[in-house]
């Protein structure tokens, strides 16, 4: 996983659709249904107090009046109507008081009163009739819809989250491997012989996607395998000629004395003996990256290893004209580590190169060694350089090329700080006020690793 | 002085082979194992060189019949095999030294005079001066007969004082003789070397045999024999 990058799961992208399309289309989709029931039922009501009211008026009578009781919680009112007149015969208490025009609707509501209007020719008075109006509450129905409308919102929620739920759980299970495959390939690097990513035997999408990276990762281990092979075999190929090329060099240098030739001579010797050093950085990574580099644990006293180092980069501080200024912890009688000599030795030589090469020029490098009270030595180089280094942590990283302070490829200090890590020791980097500062921390001899 | 040198890449043998020669010494080469061993076996030399990959017989099988047959010739293994095992097998088996190719001519030559110089101190093994004495060839130092474990640097560095007994060794010479390398004049480094030494040489007895002149250097006064 990239740092600083948020990744939305794919788990939560699928939820949120499950989600919106429920709410999207069931909530419509219920609405409708709901209107369609209430209509339903509000026409079944109407057609029940219609009937009722039809059933009452048949019991009703002008002459002889017979004025039917209707049943409990109803109210009516009786009239007799004709075009030109109207009269009330009867009016329950409590009835409420219509408009005129209200008398001509079949079905009319009042505040909480559903009223049916019905009426009936009279055969003994022409031209006039008898009209009866029932009404009675509209509660029961109303809390009927309220009800239904209670059970649609609760069974709506209810199936959103639970759709969501499912389809978060769904994809869990659907998408586990995937994220174990990304958490296996997270770790995979390029110096391991490649773990391969666990693959489910789900016969789908996911077990091919997992066939395929492990082909992938096959693929990319072979191509690793044959590069450092080549780094390896290259390099032990290209000894022998280097050898041949840097005796004749060193040896026609010894007898010349032309100045212009020993010059020339001098150039090419320096350049194969660069060479040399390349062919080696490219042994020693290949040797770290197929972790076959052995690192020997002799007993030996690490102010040596400097004095090795210091010898051996001679010709450069001459020629750059730098001086020493070398100064050892007066109170230690023994400065062993168990190490391989060979190697920290060249980590040595190595950061003291850089030290000359990228420093300022006739000038100061001073080293210290002195004993931590945390069973570790430290060796410091402190030197002035020309201009500051941008990017000091990156120095140790594999190819990395500053500007300012790296060696031919940019190898040298990753090498330095992988060779010390494998001696359970460190390499830190620092720099201030344009002092660069390198500090080699390496454990002491309590016991052979 | 003369070398025997046991290479089969003929250019590079060619090249060792003159730079020696403009050196000083006498050479011989062969390019092959076999015939290599019997010019070693029929021949004295002061020093083998020897590669360890050759036609008829490896390296390592010369060493082990040079060996065998109880010769004592030194043997310097130039090799491009730099894996660990090699180097600790080649010096386990009696090799002197192991010098990695592609390697600088003058280290050859710096390690040559190393092994050789080694081999003509038979002409003078030890040094002694008053309760002092140094055995060059065991690298063992006694002082009124009891033995005192010094470093490599430490016995080195008692080897230049008593052979320039009677005279002060400065500490510029001391560097570039003893270090190789010119060190600032802030530098502890040969002071504390030099505590270390006189702790174990004088430290335990009233005789103290080496002495600080200020702002010139040391020395050890007396009277040196050679034997």
């Amino acid at each position: 996983m990239i740092k600083g990058l948020h990744y939305k799961s794919i788990r939560v992208k699928i939820t949120l659709v499950f989600v919106v399309i429920f709410t999207v289309i069931l909530l419509p989709a219920n609405n409708l249904i709901y209107q369609k029931v209430r209509d339903t039922l509000m026409a079944a009501d109407d057609r029940e107090i219609i009937s009722e009211a039809n059933i009452l008026l048949e019991e009703t009578s002008y002459s002889p009046q017979r004025i039917p009781l209707p049943n409990a919680q109803r109210l009516i009112s009786l009239r007799v109507t004709s075009e030109n007149f109207s009269q009330e015969l009867f009016t329950s208490p409590g009835f409420p008081l219509l408009d005129e025009f209200d008398y001509y609707l079949d079905i009319l509501q009042v505040d909480t009163l559903k009223i049916a209007v019905v009426n009936r020719e009279l055969d003994d008075l022409p031209g006039s009739s008898l009209q009866l109006l029932l009404a009675r509450s509209n509660a029961p129905l109303e809390t009927q819809l309220k009800d239904l409308r209670r059970y649609l919102i609760v069974g709506n929620v209810l199936s959103v989250a639970i759709s969501g739920i499912l389809a978060l759980v769904l994809s869990q299970v659907v998408l586990n491997p995937v994220s174990r495959m990304a958490k296996t390939a997270s770790k995979i690097s390029a110096s391991d012989s490649l773990e391969r990513v666990a693959v489910p035997k789900s016969r789908d999408e996911v077990q091919m996607l997992g066939e395929t990276i492990n082909d992938m990762l096959k693929r990319i281990e072979e191509g690793i395998n044959s590069q450092n092979n080549f780094f390896a075999s290259a390099a032990h190929e290209l000894r022998t000629p280097l050898a041949v090329m840097q005796t004749e060099l060193s040896v026609a240098l010894d007898k010349e004395t032309d100045q212009n030739i020993r010059k020339v001579l001098s150039n090419q010797l320096s350049e194969t003996q660069r060479l040399s050093r390349i062919i080696q950085d490219f042994l020693l990574v290949s040797q770290l990256k197929t972790k076959t580099l052995i690192i020997r644990q002799d007993l030996q006293p690490v102010d040596e290893l400097i004095y090795r180092a210091l010898s051996k980069t001679k010709y450069l501080s001459q020629e750059r004209g730098v001086e020493i200024q070398l100064n050892l912890q007066e109170d230690i009688d023994d400065f062993n580590i168990y190490g391989d000599h060979d190697k920290l030795e060249n980590v040595l030589i190595n950061i003291l190169e850089n030290a000359y090469k990228y420093g300022k020029p006739h000038d100061k490098v001073c080293i210290s060694l002195k004993s931590n009270a945390d069973a570790f030595f430290t060796i410091g180089f402190d030197n002035k350089l020309v201009e500051p280094i941008e990017d000091i942590a990156s120095l140790t990283s594999q190819y990395h090329k500053s500007k300012e302070y790296s060696s031919g490829l940019g190898l040298g200090l990753w090498i330095c700080n992988e060779i010390l890590r494998l001696h359970q020791g460190e390499l830190r980097l620092s720099q201030k006020n344009l002092t660069f500062k390198a500090q080699v921390r390496l454990p002491k001899k309590t016991e052979a690793t | 002085m003369k070398i025997l040198i046991i290479e089969d890449e003929p250019k590079l043998a060619a090249f060792i082979s003159k730079g020696l020669k403009q050196n000083g010494y006498t050479v011989d080469v062969s390019a092959h194992g076999s015939e290599g061993l019997e010019m070693a076996m029929v021949n004295s030399y002061d020093l083998v060189l020897l590669d360890i990959m050759l036609p008829g017989q490896n390296g390592f099988e010369i060493i082990k019949n040079i060996k065998g047959f109880k010769n004592e010739v030194p043997i310097i293994i130039l090799s491009a095999l730099t894996d660990t095992d090699q180097v600790i097998k080649g010096l386990d088996m009696g090799a002197v030294d192991y010098i990695k190719k592609p390697f600088d001519f003058d280290e050859l030559l710096a390690r040559i005079r190393v092994v050789t110089r080694r081999g003509s101190s038979a002409k003078i093994t030890k040094l002694k001066t008053g309760s002092l004495e140094m055995d060059l060839v065991a690298r063992e130092v006694r002082r009124d007969d009891h033995k005192i474990s010094l470093t490599n640097r430490e016995f080195n560095l008692l080897e230049l004082l008593l052979r320039n007994i009677n005279r002060v060794v400065t500490k510029t010479e001391i560097a570039e003789k003893i270090w190789e390398v010119n060190f600032d004049m802030g530098s502890n480094v040969i002071e504390v070397h030099m505590h270390q030494l006189r702790k174990k040489i004088d430290g335990e007895v009233d005789d103290k045999l080496i002495t600080t002149r200020v702002g010139l250097g040391y020395i050890i006064e007396g009277m040196l024999i050679k034997s």
